[in-house]
């Protein structure tokens, strides 16, 4: 989890605060991550006047509540675990910020030291693997790359992640079910800041630097921490059986054709009440609720602001 | 939209607010007074034909002077022309029904008479007279979409700049401050209220209708109602019964069953089986309707349409289509499956070759249901083996071949060229691949040809023709989805995807 700080947008050449609905979205999505136990789901249903920004926004607080950085693991667990990989695994690691990619070869013993051996004859000692990982899968062997990403902005508005850790890995901390285009202007076209303090200048920056949406990432082997998922379209296999820790669903068709995936995932409906689905979705979300094994303390998040309106249960897992 | 703009859409939730201003109209009055007395006096005898046809027009009069700001005598209400038809409906049945209830009819029809030469425009010139008193560049008159354009015409004369806005752009409105609404709350979409495009709204209508508080909250138990406030209640007092109509029955009810029967051949679903299809009606913008599948598997073009936003194109199966859904339809030419048309063209050659092994198998299967009907054939289907019979599906022309090899093996051997299943996959195949192909591209030539149509208009009005740039798909009509039939219908395969103009009493009245 990393801690989301003084990100505000410019209006008139002035600094202005995120609007308290738009910090409540943010809350909502953290809420549902840090409140969903491993026996039971927490379903949440907004209605809010447009869908503009709502699942960016909440979907922000899904991926900073989900962040986990894997690089501050125990560096020894981690080490036995790769040194545990089969020979030739391609394997992927940092040098400054650049992304490298090698296979493994083996461990060797220097000094009393244990070092992972990769090809190309790099070594690295057991205790300053914690940036390697290996391949996904899929991944192509490519050439050293630059890490894509907005490291200043990342680390005034998330202040304690380091924002090269937070580039270099792939992780589905948050899916977000919706439309591509839609998405696309709300995350990489507009502009949020930082806060000036007096320590540090104002930086400003895309939502997706934070959200890392793998759809709008600059390069496609770029590592990203968001999934979009056509609200329309069939799921491949893979994404379907993922258990992501919170699903978004940005609008009513959306949630209305896929509702009955990611069961084991909190999950947050957004239904813009201007849709011509909105009441269709709604008596959907109320639906659930028969499964409804007790009510959820929203307290800490705070009432809703005016203009949206929320639904919230906890349901025994199928 | 950029985030300034969603900031002001959650200002104008948070803090808008409604007035409701009646005016006064006695020529309208007296006929729904008529009306009303009429349909009081109906009792027993409202489900007949004559006096239904009988009520529709008058609802559907109603309605139309209720929600257009324009003068009773103005040609788009046609009430001359409806006096004459309710007169020859009353002068079919002198003798059959009892002579007080045939003077209720005269009555009713003698008071639109004298509205038709009523040239007072009550709703028009409240309407005006708001929004000229702030600025108009900040407002807007909302309409229902019907008689827009003679609407635009009149309202240009009277107070030039009054900018007009049907109920399928509100969502996209930004930046307005105020709206002058025609007709009751609850005529609209209930986002007008929950989800509000203005700060400050008006709704305007005639002192005869009684509108509606509604529940805005989409969860029920929520502890506040989103939305606009309004500053009034809703007037409820009326001194004589007759005097007043409530909002809610304003609502337009489309009469399915009547436009069911005035558009389809084969409306009772009786025929042969193979040919017969579940279908949904569907009720299109600008009064059309038409017939799509109610089964799995077939698909038609449809185009989301959201304000400010790039249209997306998709092919969707028709039983999901849905209200405010656009979908792609082709009404001129002979052949309705234009995709089919395109891939024959992209197979070239081959085309007549792979086209007749298709038409061999489903004649095989039709075969088969003639023998031994559909039931049964289904049934067999099942105990082959096969997944997914959908024996509806199959037996359509535009079906090619199933989606599981091994259930389209099972087909062959049931229809009994299990020798020739290697074969039959193979040529499918290549159709399968040259519909995508015809897809692809019709979704390509699409959205090339949205971009260069006004999809404002296409908003405002519900339909449009595209015509492709390329000559291989020709022109193309897109509609608006105004509302699907509750019930799934038989009908004959000829009469899925063929328009019908459908007449306004059975969608208005």
């Amino acid at each position: 989890m990393f801690e989301l700080t003084l990100i505000g947008y410019r209006s008139k050449g002035l600094y202005c605060a995120l609007p308290g609905w738009a910090q409540y979205l943010v809350d909502l999505g953290r809420f549902v991550v840090t409140h969903s136990p491993q026996d039971k789901r927490l379903v949440v249903g907004i209605s809010v006047p447009t869908r503009a920004y709502a699942a960016a926004l909440c979907g922000l607080g899904v991926a900073s509540a989900a962040y986990v950085d894997t690089e501050k693991e125990d560096p020894l667990r981690h080490f036995a675990w790769l040194a545990s990989l089969p020979m030739r695994t391609m394997l992927r690691f940092r040098k400054g910020d650049r992304l490298h990619c090698a296979t493994f070869v083996g461990v060797k013993r220097v000094d009393g030291e244990d070092y992972l051996v990769m090809s190309g004859g790099y070594s690295r000692r057991w205790d300053k693997c914690s940036d390697i990982q290996p391949g996904e899968p899929e991944a192509e062997f490519v050439r050293p790359r630059v890490l894509t990403g907005n490291s200043e902005f990342v680390a005034a508005s998330a202040p304690g992640i380091d924002p090269r850790a937070h580039a270099s890995h792939t992780s589905t901390d948050c899916l977000i079910v919706g439309t591509k285009d839609r998405l696309r202007p709300e995350m990489i076209e507009q502009g949020f800041v930082t806060h000036a303090t007096g320590q540090t200048p104002e930086q400003s920056g895309f939502l997706n630097d934070l959200l890392r949406c793998d759809e709008f990432l600059l390069n496609r082997n770029d590592h990203d921490r968001t999934k979009i998922v056509s609200a329309f379209k069939d799921v491949p296999d893979l994404i379907k059986n993922s258990a992501p820790p919170a699903v978004v669903f940005d609008g009513a068709p959306g949630y209305l054709h896929h509702r009955s995936n990611w069961r084991r995932s909190a999950r947050v409906v957004i239904i813009d009440r201007t849709s011509s689905k909105a009441v269709e979705a709604a008596e959907a979300v109320q639906q659930e609720c028969v499964l409804d094994i007790g009510g959820v303390d929203m307290s800490s998040v705070g009432q809703p602001p005016h203009g949206i309106e929320i639904t919230a249960f906890y349901e025994a897992l199928r | 939209m950029k985030f300034e703009g969603a900031v002001a859409l959650y200002e104008v939730a948070a803090h808008a607010v409604a007035t409701r201003e009646t005016i006064a109209s006695p020529g309208t009055s007296h006929f729904v007074t008529e009306f009303n007395r009429l349909r009081r006096a109906l009792d027993d005898f409202d489900k007949d034909a004559t006096w239904q046809n009988f009520m529709r027009r008058c609802r559907r009069i109603q309605r139309e002077l209720t929600t257009t700001p324009l003068s009773p005598s103005d040609p788009v209400f046609e009430i001359a022309n409806s006096v004459d038809y309710l007169t020859s409906l009353l002068d079919a049945e002198r003798g059959t029904y009892p002579a007080d209830l045939l003077a209720r009819g005269d009555l009713c029809a003698a008071s639109l008479r004298d509205l038709s030469t009523d040239e007072s425009n009550p709703l028009g010139s409240a309407a005006a007279a708001i929004l000229t008193s702030g600025d108009l560049s900040r407002s807007g008159l909302v309409v229902p979409s019907r008689h827009l354009d003679r609407i635009k015409e009149c309202l240009t004369t009277a107070a030039s700049g009054i900018r007009l806005i049907t109920e399928r752009e509100l969502s996209g409105l930004v930046g307005i401050e105020s709206l002058v609404v025609i007709g009751p709350s609850s005529l609209y979409p209930l986002h007008l209220l929950s989800a509000p495009r203005a700060a400050v709204m008006c709704f305007v209508y005639f002192d005869w209708v009684r509108d509606r508080d509604r529940d805005t909250r989409l969860f029920p138990g929520s502890p506040i109602a989103p939305g606009v406030s309004f500053r009034s209640s809703p007037s409820t007092l009326v001194a004589v019964p007759d005097e007043g109509v409530d909002a809610a029955t304003l609502v337009p009810v489309v009469d399915w069953d009547a436009m069911g029967r005035a558009s389809s051949t084969n409306g009772d679903g009786s025929g042969d089986e193979a040919s017969i299809v579940d279908a949904n009606q569907f009720l299109l913008a600008g009064g059309h309707c038409v017939y799509l599948e109610a089964v799995e598997g077939p698909k038609i073009c449809v185009i989301n349409l959201e304000p400010g936003s790039k249209a997306d194109l998709r092919f969707a199966e028709t039983q999901t289509i849905g209200p405010d859904d656009y979908i792609v339809l082709r009404i001129a030419g002979e052949n309705r499956d234009y995709i089919g048309e395109i891939a024959d063209k992209d197979m070239g050659q081959d085309a007549a070759r792979l086209r007749a092994l298709q038409t061999e198998w489903k004649t095989l299967l039709h075969g088969r249901v003639r023998e031994r009907g559909f039931s049964r054939v289904e049934q067999e289907l099942r105990d082959l083996g096969v997944t997914r019979p959908y024996l509806l599906y199959r037996l359509a022309p535009d079906s090619i071949r199933t989606h599981n090899r091994n259930d389209f093996q099972l087909l062959m051997v049931y229809v009994g060229i299990e020798d020739r299943a290697d074969e039959m996959w193979t040529a499918m195949g290549k159709i399968v691949n040259a519909h995508k192909r015809a897809g692809r591209r019709v979704r390509k030539l699409l959205e090339k040809a949205l971009l260069e149509t006004d999809t404002q208009a296409l908003i405002q009005t519900g339909w449009v023709d595209v015509q492709l740039q390329e000559n291989d798909a020709g022109t193309l009509s897109v509609f608006r989805v105004e509302a699907r039939s509750p019930v799934v219908t038989p009908v004959a395969q000829d009469d899925l995807q063929v328009l019908h103009r459908v007449e306004p009493d059975l969608w208005h009245g």
